[in-house]
């Protein structure tokens, strides 16, 4: 049988159509691996065993018939636990939807559902996406499987931990400031955050309109660019989502080796700064080493309001975050009994958020509230169009920047507990957010038994070239991520 | 200089129909109140050209034909415990 760290959506598409293997069996080991790693690792909140075990039998039965099948088909995914998918629970790692059943599919759940995955179970998060660690789960703690003292970063912590502990073979999560590539980077996976606008966000639990994304974390860049062009393009349901053409996904899946080795790659030097830790210094200038090997061009770049990126974004996200999660009102969602009168009703039911949800809610009422508006998120959206100007004008004389992920290796558990020194955490990723380009975090090494915590370094491409960054990171894993 | 004082936080809590503890309360207060002070470094820059961004993606409108049309029509009751008649059942408002 082959061992279930081997797989990669590829691998098991070979798999399954070289009839090694039957859909059935992988997605019952699974379960098997699931029902002892997770109950130390704790990536899961629920999981869809019944559903899953049908449909793969389906997936086996259409295989033997000789019918074809897409490369998606059978593979066992993991879902964050903000993404809707019907008839499970959508709990978003909050008590105030402890008991929420989604009435319906996300879209990314149903493009995925029409190519025959198969979804083990729903992931932990940091309560409603908010957080670096998934500590601020309502529900319980998520364990690094590199180091399980250490936080699986956050906010997909639940995801990025399932794949690197073996647990599924992919899994989608979402990104609004860092909740997909920061927790890639700390459990050695690859992860990427898409251009705004190029997945659709319904039925992803908003947290924050303008910066959200729902995104791949997987084993390779390889089940990166398969996953991703799976789940992209327009939406109607998502008026913000935006009309890819077939080349788009053209150019991902087979990437031109001859284009990528021309791309010219920018150091900003905003990044390389002193509060590096040892290991990512030495990481990242191995990775500085490697691209230099493969080719490609560098070029030292600024990018000038980089340090008030961190102020512009806790400004404008909880502004967004307070919006969004108004709608938990104790009456849709989830009902509370309160007999008083309908005040009360809304007080007492969101008194089941955590401490960083409130927090985040009223320091977004604090920034939107009159008096206050235009002397912080009138500012920041402003400071917003900096940031992004910094960007445009950056990708006149290189394709693409390179950058770490995020200036630490994963921290032990508790390290944190001041909220400032949590978000400091993302000064890398945020930036890419409030600007809407599409980035990617890469394991600099193969991390996969070696006793070194992982270190992911940061690709950001230009909006929608996806291909630059995935391609980059397909021609750096063939020579440096090489898998047994 | 406290931008956040006890009787601001009582408001926006209030604002925010979030029912806060003595003990939530006065650590909220530190903690807003060194969040507010990092926020002083965009207070410094000159954006006085600078239209504001309103979001990441091109802004222009979205928009489809004039006909209902709604597939998730039936749904939403199951986000809604209580029914009566086809009706859905919510605190009394007014």
């Amino acid at each position: 049988m082959t061992p279930l760290h081997h797989l990669t959506i590829k691998k098991f598409n070979e798999g399954l159509l070289k009839k090694e293997f039957k859909a059935l069996e992988i997605v019952q080991a699974f379960f098997d691996h699931i029902k002892e790693r997770d109950q130390e690792i704790g990536a899961y909140l629920s999981l869809n065993e019944e559903n899953a075990i049908k449909q793969a039998e389906e997936i086996d039965l259409k295989i033997a018939r000789g019918k074809e099948i897409d490369v998606l088909s059978g593979v066992p995914l993991a879902i964050k636990d903000n993404i809707l998918i019907q008839g499970l629970p959508a709990t978003a790692a909050s008590k105030i939807l402890e008991n929420y059943i989604a009435s319906y599919d996300a879209t990314v759940v149903k493009k995925l559902k029409a190519k025959g995955s198969i979804f083990l179970g729903k992931t932990n998060l940091d309560e409603f996406a908010m957080g670096s660690s998934t500590e601020n789960s309502a529900f319980k703690i998520t364990k690094n499987p590199s180091d399980p003292e250490r936080v699986p970063g956050g906010s997909s912590g639940g995801s990025a931990a399932a794949v690197a502990g073996h647990m599924a073979i992919a899994a989608l999560g979402s990104d609004t400031g860092g909740s997909i590539r920061q927790p890639a980077s700390f459990c050695g996976v690859v992860g990427l955050k898409p251009t705004y606008g190029a997945v659709s966000r319904f039925g992803l639990i908003a947290m924050a309109s303008s910066l959200d994304q729902i995104g791949p974390l997987t084993k390779t860049v390889e089940d990166a660019a398969i996953l991703f062009t799976a789940i992209c393009g327009k939406d109607e349901f998502d008026a913000t989502s935006v009309n890819l053409d077939e080349n788009f996904c053209k150019e991902i899946l087979n990437p031109d080796i001859d284009y990528i080795k021309s791309l010219t790659i920018g150091i900003p030097k905003e990044y390389f700064i002193e509060g590096l830790d040892a290991e990512t210094q030495k990481a990242m200038e191995l990775a500085i080493e490697n691209l230099k090997s493969l080719g490609l061009k560098f070029k030292e770049i600024s990018l000038p309001h980089t340090p008030y990126a961190l102020s512009t974004y806790y400004i404008i996200m909880p502004a967004e975050v307070s919006s969004n999660l108004a709608r938990f009102d104790g009456i849709r969602y989830s009902r509370i009994k309160e007999d008083k009168n309908l005040l009360n009703l809304y007080f007492k039911n969101k008194a089941l958020f955590g401490n960083e949800t409130k927090r985040r809610i009223i320091l977004g009422t604090f920034v939107l509230s009159s008096g206050y508006y235009d002397a912080y998120y009138k500012k920041a959206q402003e400071v917003r169009t900096l940031i992004k100007k910094d960007f445009e004008e950056a990708f006149q004389n290189i394709d693409v920047i390179l950058t770490p992920t995020s200036p630490t290796v994963a921290f032990k558990f508790g390290e944190k507990k001041d909220p400032l020194s949590m978000y400091l955490s993302d000064i890398f990723t945020i930036p890419v957010n409030l600007a809407g380009l599409p980035a990617i975090s890469i394991p600099v090494k193969n991390y996969h038994q070696i006793k070194e915590l992982p270190v992911g370094f940061q690709l950001i491409g230009r909006h929608f070239k996806e291909r630059d960054i995935l391609g980059i990171g397909q021609f750096y894993e063939k020579l440096f991520l090489k898998r047994e | 200089m406290s931008k956040i004082n006890d009787y601001k936080l009582k408001h926006l809590a209030q604002l925010a129909r979030i029912e806060l503890n003595a003990e939530e309360e006065k650590q909220l207060i530190d903690d807003l109140e060194k969040i507010i002070n990092y926020f002083s470094d965009i207070q410094k820059l000159d954006t006085s050209q600078i239209p504001p961004e309103i979001s990441a993606a091109q802004s222009k409108n979205v928009f489809r034909k004039d006909q209902a049309q709604n597939p998730y029509q039936n749904q939403g009751k199951e986000d809604f415990p209580e029914e009566e008649n086809g009706f859905l059942k919510v605190p009394k408002v007014l």
